[in-house]
């Protein structure tokens, strides 16, 4: 049976990695942003950064060494996209869907890691800033991390 | 399912109906609908004013296909990466010897295409570009499409190999 959890994870994965943001009511201007952090009117996001709500910026197609960074978080939050679906379908092999699974909680936990870093060295003046500078994009990986255990105890229930 | 196979044709579809990969997508309610802060380029090549894409060639935002250009480039970019592509579908389902055949043509094809962009293109260049390149000077105009089309063909090669059979 293919496992919810998991395809649930890995559009979740695609959506942070591809879309800045989502209208949910737009009469009244209401929209779901995917950006990861914000400090000092920069909204950072997985493919790259806007300045003042304006000027954007990525890192993405820049030049080698300087985009690698960026270039490996992003290709890891697709990967994570990708894997989750691809090991939660119904014809995928135990091993490798174990395996992707595993990688998959392992990369999330990097890149929660490697934000929570910088965020908390945003905020370290002023810790009740924690949650005006987290976007919904950290959130969701953090989801995607709890969709990935969830997805790996099932498949180890299975 | 081959799943290297799929991602295969993924890869061919971006390459064959897109002009850039779009990142950052957002939606307002106006023309276009939806809309994107940043635009990964994937031409092939790209040579002063000139983008050349699978599907043909921009100059100075001037829009045209393979056959208004170069009419054997356009058999080997519009009609071979198609025919790939419309393979693959059907392959890539497949898990028998047929499927096999077919991914085995898909990579082929793309081994194909990616020869002549670099000896055919460079041999047309007076053509395309109006300037004649010599054999390695196309190495130094590649862009995130050539890659986009190694990685293809080396994902067509996986999937040729590891096709299931039952």
């Amino acid at each position: 049976m293919a496992i919810k959890s998991g395809i649930f994870a890995g559009i979740l994965a695609l959506i942070i990695a591809f879309i800045a943001e989502i209208p949910i009511y737009p009469p009244e201007n209401l929209i779901m942003s995917f950006k990861i952090f914000a400090s000092e009117n920069i909204d950072f996001y997985f493919w790259g950064y806007i300045l003042n709500g304006g000027t954007i910026i990525t890192t993405l197609i820049g030049l080698i060494p300087e985009s690698f960074i960026s270039l490996c978080i992003w290709l890891m939050i697709f990967f994570i996209g990708v894997s989750s679906i691809m090991a939660s379908t119904k014809k995928s092999k135990f091993n490798n869907s174990l395996k992707l699974f595993k990688i998959n909680i392992l990369l999330s936990s990097l890149i929660l890691i490697i934000f929570g870093i910088i965020i908390f060295f945003l905020v370290l003046v002023n810790i009740a800033f924690f949650l005006n500078v987290i976007g919904f994009g950290y959130y969701f990986t953090i989801i995607i991390l709890i969709l990935n255990l969830f997805a790996l105890r099932s498949l180890k229930k299975e | 399912m081959n799943k290297y196979g799929l991602i295969s044709l993924i890869l061919t579809c971006v390459l064959f109906f897109l002009q850039f990969i779009p990142l950052g997508v957002y939606f307002q309610f106006e023309n276009p609908f939806v809309n994107s802060h940043v635009r990964i380029p994937i031409q092939l090549f790209t040579f002063q004013d000139n983008e050349l894409f699978i599907w043909g060639m921009v100059t100075n935002g001037v829009f045209q296909n393979w056959f208004e250009v170069n009419i054997l480039t356009g058999i080997f970019f519009l009609v071979l990466l198609p025919l790939a592509g419309i393979l693959t579908i059907f392959g890539f389902w497949k898990e028998n010897k047929t499927g096999k055949k077919l991914m085995n043509v898909n990579f082929i094809f793309l081994l194909v295409i990616l020869l002549y962009s670099i000896i055919g293109i460079p041999i047309y260049s007076e053509e395309i570009l109006g300037v004649q390149f010599s054999y390695f000077d196309i190495f130094s105009h590649l862009n995130y499409g050539f890659f986009i089309l190694i990685i293809n063909l080396i994902l067509a090669l996986i999937a040729n190999i590891k096709h299931p059979i039952q």
